[in-house]
């Protein structure tokens, strides 16, 4: 394992620092041992959780590539299961796809009890909505009174993320018929119409999650905790491959180990370079 | 507002302050900390609506920063403590925040080494 | 002088459900609808006097503002309060949307605001069933025979899923009641709603 050559981003950042620093043979080995273990023990783990509906699938492909991977299912219930992905050289991807609540109150009893036993141990949780949710209420509701409690009391508030994912499809709740507010498929970016409508909604949204003490109040979220984004148009998964990278203690570990470009056509480029 | 908050309004540019009153006449009931946390989306939308569906630049500096720290608060954490590998991660840290690319940077912590 | 006897029908439902065109649709209000904004911010009641149960004068139709907005412990649950204690007939206004469990909630927190004294009637009216949007995901397939005014055996399927499913989850939450599958725009068993309201509890089905 030593001697593959390693392709993690971090390994080749390592790999150069140890070049020009100078650093002695026994020292890169403390370190790249120490690092492998951290990467390679256990799989990054992540959560998922989301209504029927909301993306949950295009959103796991758009940002871990994850129709390029078979999973092998490692265990489940019928209401959760998890799958492995082996992405390249023992690293794995673990995710949690979790039901969202809301939907019949003897569920969400039973669901409770899943995010209570799944959550504390995932390096990120992703909590997915609709930007033209009519629901966002409820949604909020359920992240102050469960979610967010749950992740406070184990400490990994730190590991959440609110995805609101859909931006693209604001302008057709508004109005279905009206061609400028749908969003510019050709160019990948809303028309001058949608953007107004698009930054409407963003508005509402922020000021609904000030309103309910889920960001701007002691113990809520953080700022780069909630991404706006598209799955279906790869449109700003820039903020959320941010966000994940400061997930917690080891959200760096995802953007470390497959690097920054898309999974599958990740190239050597730049850091060969010599 | 405490002499903290007046800092932060102070360092304010003239036209978030603007929307900074704004803000407070449309929510009264919200409080300082409330009404920054929305001064800083006004600027997160504005960036999300004009940014095109670019690919993720693997060279963001940012997100590179955020992996530089990562990794060095965990070798921290674990008891890898080696100054020299440190040095080198802190310099590189610096040099990316201020818009290097890894590359780059790369060459010049050498440059510095060397000296 | 006697106060007017009214028969008091609520209609209940998440917001955007269409309980205010179901009541236009009923009894020929003009209560204001957009298709495309939840805009029932009021609380509205209409007397009409036709199509009255036995023994009464009038019949209220009361609409509240939509669940699923609103916490329980918002202005609008004194509406909901009020319109539960003097009902004879609860409507829920519900869709092929499964977000249920607000609706089990405020079922479960009005419950003890009904009129023990009346035997007050209950009924589920499954609305929009002409939609293609399951779940926010649109489905590839036609809904509606026009010719005929009634759903296409696909959407029929789709219908006795979505009814199962409600007796699953709302059979011991409150009272017992019947599904009524509508869709007020197209006037698709209006009349079906309107006799299940309007019929005494006593008198066979």
């Amino acid at each position: 394992m030593e001697n593959k050559e390693r392709r993690f981003l971090i390994d080749r950042i390592f790999d150069k620092i140890f070049q020009l620093g100078n650093v002695s043979k026994e020292d890169q080995e403390t370190v790249n041992h120490t690092l492998n273990k951290e990467l390679l023990e256990k799989p990054f783990r992540v959560a998922v959780i989301g209504q029927a509906g909301v993306g949950k699938s295009t959103t796991l492909n758009a940002v871990f590539g994850l129709e390029n991977y078979t999973s092998n299912l490692a265990e489940g219930t019928k209401e959760v299961v998890e799958k492995i992905y082996p992405i390249r050289d023992g690293f794995n991807l673990s995710i949690y796809d979790m039901p969202g609540l809301n939907n019949d109150i003897a569920k969400d009893i039973e669901y409770e009890k899943l995010y209570r036993q799944i959550l504390p141990w995932c390096d990120v949780i992703v909590y997915v909505v609709n930007a033209h949710s009519r629901d966002f209420g409820e949604d909020c509701r359920i992240l102050k009174e469960i979610v967010l409690p749950i992740c406070n009391e184990n400490k990994v508030r730190e590991n959440l993320i609110l995805a609101v994912n859909k931006i693209d499809t604001i302008g057709e709740s508004i109005n279905p018929y009206d061609p400028e507010l749908k969003w510019d498929a050709f160019k990948n970016e809303p028309t001058e119409k949608l953007k107004i409508a698009i930054k409407k909604k963003l508005s509402d949204i922020i000021d609904k999650l000030i309103d309910e003490n889920l960001i701007g109040a002691n113990e809520s979220l953080e700022k780069h905790q909630v991404v706006f984004y598209s799955a279906v148009f790869n449109y700003n998964l820039r903020d959320f491959i941010l966000a994940i990278t400061k997930a917690g203690k080891r959200g760096w570990i995802w953007p470390a180990t497959v690097g920054l470009e898309r999974v599958g056509q990740w190239s050597d480029a730049k850091l060969s370079k010599d | 507002m405490n002499y903290e908050e007046q800092k932060q309004y102070d360092n304010l540019s003239e036209c978030d302050k603007s929307y900074y009153k704004k803000i407070k006449l449309d929510h009264p009931n919200w409080n300082h900390r409330q009404i920054m946390v929305k001064v800083a989306f006004n600027h997160k939308e504005d960036d999300i609506i004009e940014r095109a569906g670019n690919d993720i630049d693997p060279e963001d500096s940012e997100i590179l920063n955020e992996i530089f720290q990562g990794v060095k608060n965990f070798l921290k954490r674990v008891g890898v403590i080696m100054q020299n590998v440190f040095n080198a991660l802190d310099k590189l840290i610096d040099l990316v925040k201020k818009g290097k690319a890894i590359y780059n940077a790369l060459s010049e912590i050498w440059d510095w080494l060397t000296d | 002088m006697k106060p007017i006897d009214t028969y008091n029908v609520c209609f209940l439902g998440r917001t955007g459900n269409g309980k205010t065109s179901l009541i236009n649709a009923l009894w020929g209000t003009v209560f204001k609808t957009d298709p495309l904004v939840a805009c029932t911010k009021e609380m509205y009641s209409v007397t009409v006097m036709d199509d009255v149960p036995n023994g009464k004068e009038g019949l209220t139709a009361y609409d509240v503002p939509g669940i699923g907005e609103f916490s329980s412990d918002s202005k609008y649950e004194r509406f909901y309060q009020h319109v539960a204690s003097v009902a004879d007939c609860i409507v829920l206004v519900t869709t092929f949307d499964r977000t249920d469990a607000p609706a089990q909630r405020l079922l479960m927190r009005l419950k003890p605001f009904i009129d023990k004294g009346k035997d007050v009637k209950f009924i589920i009216a499954l609305n929009h069933i002409d939609s293609t949007i399951i779940t926010d995901i649109k489905k590839e397939y036609e809904p509606w025979d026009s010719e005929t005014n009634e759903p296409t055996e696909k959407c029929t399927q789709n219908i006795a899923e979505r009814i199962s499913i409600i007796h699953e989850r709302f059979d011991k939450i409150f009272l017992p009641f019947e599904v009524v599958p509508v869709c007020a725009m197209r006037h698709y068993g209006i009349d079906k709603l309107k006799t299940l309201i309007t019929i005494d509890n006593h008198d066979g089905k």
